[in-house]
């Protein structure tokens, strides 16, 4: 009898697992994700001049030589780049035409990608078919659904001395990246307040420090 | 740890061979506070754990057994950045942090007052304990795994042992500490075990 009672305390317990497990994001925005990179052996603080085009690569895979590129709806390129300039701007850097020999250019392109997600539950399938205890044999994938996630590239090229031949090196990075989820107005308010952490992460962009 | 498995089996099976009357089985809820390494990893307390215990008594006064059971720890760290590559590289955002651990110890306990109603004890659990560590920030997570050397002090009361009930109180505080390994750094935290013992 004392057994039953422990072996069905037991039970209950085990039962009570998947419940027990801890919570995770709530929203959308708990997934976006920033993240820079620098060249840590250049001094930012000898620049001084950028220059930033008005549009935003689209990068849809590997472009063949003379195929078009493709840009990202002006509407959101507009974000992107005014939001890049301020930041900029607000770190003491002066803008100048992309002819007029800028220290450093900004290039800002995006990828997005869809991923599909498929997951077992035995509350589908279990307890009543075709056995009431046959239910966890059948490992069936169920369609649970899909998300879309995208990305923001901020690439700070570093043009001086070099000739159209050469790779321009990449002094600074940022990525932001997150779901393609919700409203146009929260993604474009997400995606400026990426940029803004970009910045924030990046101190030595600063030049207002010297 | 592949000392320390077939030494704990081997336990296990020397003890399951004997069951008496003296033979306590006991299932507590556990509470978790972290501390050192894991407190730097996971403040928060833990109230997501439960302890299963073993024990065979030798003499009134000395008990042998096993123990295990499972905690899981978690934390929603807000917005920050944080840099690794002395800073070349930095990541901006809300972290969740898990840690899920499960010890498996041999225990070896000293009754005081074996008979009496109120029954201190204390003891030290040997053992190892599996420790997986999550970490997820935007669309990615991080895992590392690893099975440590533990030892695990512990005090704690028996209450209503000595009377001739089935089922009888137990409270506990036992210090779990997780010997680094080349997967993880050293984890500790204090287990509070509140339940019941049953005699079998």
């Amino acid at each position: 009898m004392e057994r039953n009672k422990i072996t069905i305390i037991f039970i209950g317990l085990l039962t009570m697992l998947p419940g027990c497990y801890p919570d995770g994001p709530d929203y959308v925005e708990d997934l976006d994700l920033v993240v820079t990179q620098h060249d840590t052996s250049f001094d930012f603080q000898t620049l001084s001049t950028f220059a930033i085009p008005d549009t935003v690569v689209k990068i849809t895979g590997n472009l063949a030589s003379g195929e078009p590129i493709e840009f990202v709806n002006q509407a959101y390129a507009t974000i992107v780049v005014n939001s890049i300039r301020e930041n900029l701007t607000n770190d003491g850097w002066t803008e100048v035409a992309k002819n007029a020999n800028p220290d450093v250019i900004i290039l800002p392109s995006t990828i997005q990608s869809t991923t599909t997600v498929y997951y077992y539950d035995y509350g589908y399938w279990g307890w009543y078919y075709p056995y009431s205890y046959w239910g966890w044999y059948y490992p069936y994938p169920i369609y649970g659904g899909s998300y879309t996630s995208g990305s923001v590239f901020i690439q700070m090229t570093y043009p001086a001395g070099q000739t159209a031949s050469d790779n321009i090196p990449v002094i600074w990075t940022a990525i932001l990246n997150g779901l393609l989820e919700g409203s146009t107005s929260s993604i474009q308010s997400r995606v400026v307040s990426g940029i803004n952490t970009s910045f924030q992460a990046s101190p030595y962009l600063n030049l207002n420090n010297e | 740890m592949k000392r320390i498995l077939p030494i704990t089996i081997l336990l296990c099976l020397a003890m399951g061979t004997s069951l008496r009357a003296q033979d306590t089985f006991g299932m507590f809820y556990s509470i978790n506070f972290t501390t050192g390494n894991t407190n730097d990893f996971i403040s928060k307390t833990s109230f997501r754990g439960f302890t299963f215990d073993y024990r065979h008594h030798i003499r009134p006064e000395l008990s042998v057994g096993l123990s295990s059971g499972w905690y899981a720890f978690y934390e929603r760290k807000d917005n920050d950045t944080y840099s690794i590559s002395e800073e070349q590289l930095s990541f901006s955002g809300i972290q969740y942090r898990y840690l899920n651990s499960a010890p498996l110890l041999v225990i070896v306990d000293y009754h005081l007052t074996p008979e009496e109603l109120i029954s201190p004890f204390a003891g030290l659990g040997i053992g190892t304990t599996y420790n997986r560590v999550n970490v997820t920030m935007g669309l990615y997570e991080t895992k590392e795994s690893s099975w440590h050397f533990t030892l695990a002090p512990e005090i704690g009361v028996q209450v209503g042992r000595g009377s001739s009930l089935e089922t009888w109180g137990f409270i506990s505080a036992r210090y779990n500490y997780n010997f680094s390994t080349s997967d993880l750094d050293t984890q500790g935290y204090i287990t509070l075990n509140i339940g019941f013992m049953y005699g079998i």
